[in-house]
């Protein structure tokens, strides 16, 4: 229940996500950073048709986090759900959120 | 003349004294020894008897009072107890002892006084052997022994010469010689008497206290054992305990099914104490269970209970009943009280006393008729139900426990779970007595249910984590629970699973999530190693993005997201229920 779609311009890439970031669909997405994020100056994830996140979906965003080594990571149109989570976790804090 | 018969009585006050002394001894110290199947035992006390005997007679020598040269002394007494307790062997060493001292003493009646001495000891033991116990009653003592003293002056008549002698001297000592030795041996007799009755009364005593132990044990053997949880059923917990005061109480609790999906709950007060509330408290616990167990409602059960006690109830004796039957899956109660202390009811959070009219006690009259009543329990709802030994316990300063008490600290209570409750009651209880001693039976029943879950059970795999999650879904979209909420439970759903699956070990997992309407459950069964989430340490989430770990996180997600978390292990599986309020 997760649909990613990437696109790459340059050194830049914005994943998009759908439906849910579980146990269930981390590993999809997990095995997807770990193709695409490589040498790149700026990540993007798109979380417009993102429902939830769970701690093993926060787990392939801190692995992206850390892929990027503070180059440029974005998370944005992140809902009111999630953003619940990212603050109750203190992601809030690691993560640049528009 | 006076003074003599003074100094005479002195004598005799003071020979009683000794008398009543060695009886004590004799009877305290060797009495196990006379009673004891061992023939070397018996024997060793024989000779004791002997030996106390001889020395008696020794002290009777020289406490006796002289008359012509003759000494007037209860000597004798020596060798007849030794011989009717001690038999032969005791009354020959008695006899012996007091017959040589005799003979060292000198004066006209030497040789007469010291054989009457040993064959009063002789015969003595041959009584013992013909009449055994028998012989010792006071009249017989009294009779036994004058006859000896009669014996012994005819040996004094035959062999004092010249026989004018024998006869003066017979003359001056006779009365007071036969008195002193019957008397004499006839207070040993009563003493020892005396000494055996108090001993048997004793033993009768520590007959009825092994008794009335025993009848405690059966009494105790008779509550229900704690009924166990079944995971995919627990709906309720249950937790119950019974310390008696006396020995046998009158309280009492049952816990019983009435069918599948029923189960009783009793509650009840006998009057009065000891053996004849508990007998009274057996015939009631049977007579309504057996009634509901006939599947009559609550009200009937206990209306015909009554009409059953009252019908041969001579001894006016009643009980007080509080007791409710629970349908399992609905989780509706319907209860009737006689006379019982209102039980407390804790719902939807709040605690109070569950007071509705109440019936009259049970026993009591045999027109009365009982009425029930209804109430529904949902998911986290809670009864507590006690008898009056809990709210009028003591304490050294005469004050009650008290109903106020009773309400503050439950309400303190109300989310622990029923052992946990019990436990803290009997710890309350302890504190506020103290050093006083505990009158009447303290007696609890804690229910708390734990919801109607709808459950749905799966193969430890990751890949049957959607299905789960669309379950769980489908039931709280239908129940119009919001989706602000619905999503708190799926992520709850997807780090509990996923940890159960991963990491548990288990055959499977049992998924049941519950809605009363204020709060939702959901709630976890698995049969894998031991686990309780709450306590994980919770994560740093204030870390930089290289020390970040995500071990840890899930749960501590879940305890911010929920209400409440609990853990608990029952038979070999670990059940984890989390709630939020709605």
């Amino acid at each position: 229940m997760l649909d990613i779609k990437s696109t790459k311009n340059d050194k830049e890439l914005v994943f998009e996500l759908t439906g849910r970031l579980d146990t269930t669909t981390a590993p999809e997405f997990s095995t997807r950073v770990d193709e695409e994020v490589v040498d790149l100056n700026k990540l993007v994830l798109d979380f417009k048709g993102l429902e939830y996140i769970s701690s093993a979906g926060l787990r392939v965003v801190l692995s992206a986090l850390k892929k990027m080594k503070g180059e440029d990571m974005i998370v944005r149109n992140v809902n009111d759900d999630i953003m619940d989570i990212f603050e109750m976790t203190g992601f809030i804090d690691l993560l640049t959120i528009e | 003349m006076l003074d003599n018969m003074n100094s005479n009585f002195l004598h005799l006050i003071g020979s009683a004294a000794i008398i009543i002394v060695l009886t004590f001894i004799i009877n305290n110290h060797y009495y196990s020894l006379f009673k004891s199947d061992n023939g070397k035992k018996r024997a060793k006390a024989y000779v004791v008897m002997g030996l106390f005997g001889g020395l008696f007679g020794v002290y009777a020598n020289y406490a006796g009072i002289n008359v012509s040269d003759a000494i007037v002394s209860i000597r004798d007494i020596g060798p007849m107890m030794a011989g009717i307790f001690g038999g032969p062997i005791g009354g020959l060493i008695a006899g012996g002892i007091a017959c040589a001292h005799r003979l060292t003493l000198g004066g006209p009646t030497v040789y007469a006084c010291s054989l009457a001495t040993l064959t009063i000891g002789m015969f003595s033991g041959l009584l013992h052997m013909i009449f055994g116990q028998k012989i010792i009653k006071i009249h017989w003592a009294f009779i036994i022994a004058c006859i000896f003293e009669g014996y012994h002056l005819l040996l004094v008549y035959l062999i004092v010469k010249p026989t004018s002698l024998a006869i003066s001297i017979i003359e001056a000592v006779a009365i007071p010689i036969i008195l002193a030795n019957a008397i004499g041996f006839a207070l040993m007799v009563a003493v020892s008497l005396y000494i055996d009755h108090q001993r048997e009364i004793q033993f009768e005593k520590e007959r009825i206290s092994s008794e009335l132990d025993v009848a405690t044990k059966i009494q105790n053997s008779m509550l229900p054992m704690i009924l166990p949880t079944f995971p995919g059923r627990a709906e309720f917990k249950i937790q119950a305990s019974m310390n008696t005061a006396k020995e046998v109480g009158g309280d009492f609790y049952d816990i019983f099914y009435t069918d599948d999906d029923h189960i009783a709950l009793v509650m009840a007060d006998v009057s009065g104490k000891g053996i004849p509330a508990a007998l009274f408290m057996v015939i009631t616990k049977t007579l309504i269970k057996n009634n509901m167990q006939e599947g009559m409602s609550p009200a009937k059960a206990m209306t015909k209970a009554n009409q059953q006690l009252c019908e041969n109830n001579e001894e006016g004796m009643f009980v007080t009943v509080w007791m409710c039957l629970l349908e399992i899956t609905t989780g509706k109660i319907t209860f009737v009280n006689a006379g019982h202390n209102p039980p407390l009811l804790t719902k939807d959070g709040k605690c109070d006393y569950l007071k509705t009219k109440s019936g009259f006690i049970l026993a009591g009259m045999d027109s009365t008729k009982y009425k029930e009543y209804e109430m529904q329990l949902d998911d986290g709802d809670a009864l507590f139900l006690y008898t009056d030994g809990v709210t009028e316990a003591e304490n050294s300063a005469i004050e009650l426990y008290g109903e106020d008490r009773l309400l503050g600290f439950m309400k303190e209570l109300k989310d622990k779970d029923p052992d946990e409750i019990i436990e803290g009651m009997h710890k309350d209880l302890d504190e506020f007595v103290g050093d006083a001693e505990q009158f009447d039976d303290i007696t609890m029943l804690s229910l708390k249910m734990s919801g109607n879950y709808k459950t749905k059970r799966i193969e430890p795999d990751i890949s049957e984590m959607e299905s789960v999650s669309s379950f769980v879904e489908e039931i709280l979209e239908s129940e119009e629970i919001s989706p602000k909420t619905i999503i708190s439970f799926n992520i709850c759903l997807d780090e509990i699973l996923s940890n159960v699956i991963q990491y548990s070990g288990c055959t499977f997992v049992e998924i049941g999530v519950s809605n009363n309407g204020k709060r939702v459950s959901m709630r976890f069964v698995d049969d894998g190693e031991e686990y309780d989430p709450k306590q994980n340490p919770d994560p740093d989430i204030t870390a930089p993005v290289e020390e970040r770990k995500i071990g840890g996180l899930g749960l501590f997600m879940i305890k911010k997201m929920m209400d409440a978390v609990e853990y608990e292990r029952v038979d070999g599986k670990n059940i984890l229920t989390v709630r939020k309020y709605i």
